[in-house]
């Protein structure tokens, strides 16, 4: 391009509307030319069939090279953090081959346990496709992000993304008052509680926070007997869940006269699921709300 | 009984509908990959990709459905014959629980991830052994023993596919398990085609192979062993045809309910309540059946696809509650 400017600009001393004409040829010239050699080495027309690769790509890659992600990014409950006016612009698919096959992806991002026979399929048709792993850590987001950069030939933005992801967090994070970690009991789900080893525990230890399956010594997510949700007394409490509407077995085990009491006289906050379903840039959603309360609860007991 | 129409001209007719359905199945696509989108990709420069998608998606998806639903159907008309007993049906006799519980076990142990043929494959074997352990436990014991024997199988089955999903190392292994459960045809390749076609045509001439026994047993035991029926291997025949075909296509589809039930009670009254014709009549009714399920699936696209085993059994439910309730009288009587 710089080549292109320097050659119309001398043209143009010249002979005036040729050169203008020959410029503007040069420089469209350059610019398909640059576009192809992108083509080349770039995948251009990128599908995403899982909800976490979504936001992985968008915050990487420009929307325009992006042939689709799944519907469900465009779902207010799922909508990652910032952005839904991209989501909502770009083309979505139900992680059905045939979709997928309409939609003529040169490169195609999943998930390592979801719509497993279409990847498949698409695999053996010969197609380009990269799986990503569920995050458990941190640290699986940004081997995710990497991985994804590369993938997509963006290398320096997947690192751009990563830098602004690590600033955000440790500004928050110095925002955590000093001390023990109280525990943070997630009860919105079923009793279903996240123990140590989860995304979910990593995304509420960042924030100045154990989980109620730490303090129970657990690995992995559990449904924990009500006996033992109320056997520790959590300094926070989550109980909202997106759930609500339609109504389901969990926000109803929440009416649960013995658990009431607790939810009652406990402070509580309410994190959306899309902040914590992905280890993704999102999570900053949740760690924000719960270095919130903390700085809260901090400020309580110095009054 | 006199049937209503001549047994040629019923098979023709469901002939027809099975071309017919399996037509529309082939041309029908979810939104926005539909008829006339495809049509216009053929016409507009990208033929090569409307092909591909006719080949390779729905070409596999189209003859599975239709020979599953064959299979279950035929599988359900040779078990009700031979056990004398309107309820039962594949599941029943635990074939398609062990058959699942064999890919559950491909899905849970990471093998279909590396391999994803493990997972048809384990399928299959899951099916065979149950009809292994219930040749073994029935050899001594008549019809009784073996329903009972298959009720304990599916209990057991599906004890271990919970305890697999109550295993699971995260909700999204536990979800795909849960999906997969659900029965399906979507995506299904070539390979799952050629996999588990010919095992259910094996099948099919094996429960074919019982036709006449079944006509006989349908007077009782005692008068068909009169007649020369050797019983024991009618057994054989009918529990290793069901396993075959029936294991095949579970372990490529998963769990799908109600074709084997309904089907042959619903035409049965058509062949003239003769057991060797519900079979042929039964599997183009399973066909036909499946075939429109999969090609309703596509039409009501709510978010997520629709799991071909919830429609059929949403749809099979209520209809066999009224084919109950219709014909009370004559099963009291």
């Amino acid at each position: 391009m710089k080549y292109a400017c320097r050659m119309g600009r001398r043209s143009a001393r010249r002979f005036h509307v040729t050169a203008f004409s020959l410029a503007l040829l040069a420089i469209s010239g350059m610019a398909l030319f640059t576009a192809a050699a992108d083509a080349q080495t770039r995948p251009q027309r990128i599908v995403s069939m899982n909800l976490c690769t979504d936001e992985l790509l968008m915050r990487v890659v420009d929307p325009s090279r992006i042939a689709s992600i799944t519907y469900l990014s465009q779902q207010p409950v799922n909508a990652p953090l910032g952005l839904h006016a991209i989501a909502s612009r770009l083309k979505v698919n139900h992680g059905l081959a045939e979709e997928i096959l309409m939609q003529d992806p040169d490169l195609i991002l999943a998930g390592r346990f979801t719509s497993t026979t279409a990847v498949s399929l698409l695999r053996k048709l010969g197609y380009n496709i990269v799986v990503f792993d569920p995050e458990n850590t941190l640290d699986d987001m940004r081997v995710n992000i990497r991985k994804l950069g590369e993938a997509v030939g963006e290398p320096a933005r997947a690192e751009q993304v990563i830098t602004d992801f690590d600033t955000r967090l440790a500004g928050l994070q110095a925002q955590i008052p000093t001390g023990e970690k109280p525990v943070f009991a997630d009860i919105g789900v079923n009793n279903y509680i996240a123990g140590d080893n989860t995304l979910y525990t990593h995304i509420v230890n960042a924030s100045g926070y154990r989980t109620l399956g730490q303090a129970l010594g657990f690995e992995g997510y559990r449904n924990v007997p009500l006996e033992e949700v109320l056997s520790i007394k959590p300094a926070l409490i989550s109980t909202a869940t997106p759930w609500t509407t339609p109504p389901s077995m969990s926000t109803m085990a929440l009416r649960h006269p013995a658990l009431r009491a607790m939810v009652e006289n406990t402070p509580h906050v309410t994190i959306p699921e899309r902040y914590s379903t992905c280890g993704a840039p999102s999570v900053l959603g949740a760690v924000e709300i719960l270095v919130r309360a903390r700085k809260a609860s901090a400020a309580r007991v110095m009054r | 009984m006199k049937p209503p129409l001549p047994y040629p001209l019923l098979i023709a007719g469901l002939v027809a509908l099975v071309g017919i359905l399996a037509f529309l199945s082939m041309i029908v696509g979810p939104a926005t990959a539909g008829t006339f989108e495809l049509f216009d990709m053929m016409t507009h420069g990208q033929a090569n990709t409307a092909w591909m998608i006719m080949r390779e998606v729905r070409l596999p998806r189209t003859a599975l459905a239709m020979l599953v639903g064959m299979t279950l159907g035929m599988a359900g008309a040779a078990l009700q014959g031979f056990l004398r007993n309107p309820l039962a049906d594949p599941g029943v006799v635990g074939v398609s629980p062990a058959a699942s519980l064999g890919a559950v076990l491909a899905l849970y142990t990471g093998l279909s991830a590396q391999f994803p043929l493990a997972l048809p494959l384990m399928g299959i074997l899951g099916a065979l052994m149950c009809a292994l352990l219930l040749q073994g436990l029935a050899r001594r014991g008549g019809v009784l023993t073996l329903v009972l024997a298959g009720v304990a199988i599916s209990s057991l089955c599906a004890a271990a596919m919970s305890l697999a999903l109550n295993l699971s190392p995260n909700p999204y292994a536990a979800a795909e398990i849960m999906f997969w459960l659900m029965g399906s045809v979507t995506d299904r390749s070539m390979d799952h085609l050629l996999l588990a076609g010919p095992l259910m045509a094996l099948g099919w001439i094996i429960l074919a192979a019982s036709a006449r026994s079944l006509d006989a047993l349908s007077l009782g035991e005692e008068a068909a062993a009169g007649l020369g029926v050797n019983l024991a291997r009618t057994r054989t025949l009918v529990i290793t045809g069901t396993a075959i075909s029936v294991g095949a296509g579970t372990a490529v589809t998963g769990g799908i309910g109600f074709i084997g039930l309904v089907v042959p009670h619903l035409l049965r009254p058509l062949v003239g309540h003769t057991p060797s014709r519900l079979l042929l009549a039964s599997a183009l009714g399973g066909g036909a059946l499946l075939l429109a399920a999969d090609t309703l699936v596509r039409i009501l696209m709510l978010g997520p696809e629709l799991k071909l085993g919830v429609l059929t059994a949403l749809i099979g439910a209520p209809f066999f509650l009224w084919l109950i309730f219709r014909a009370r009288t004559e099963l009291e009587s």
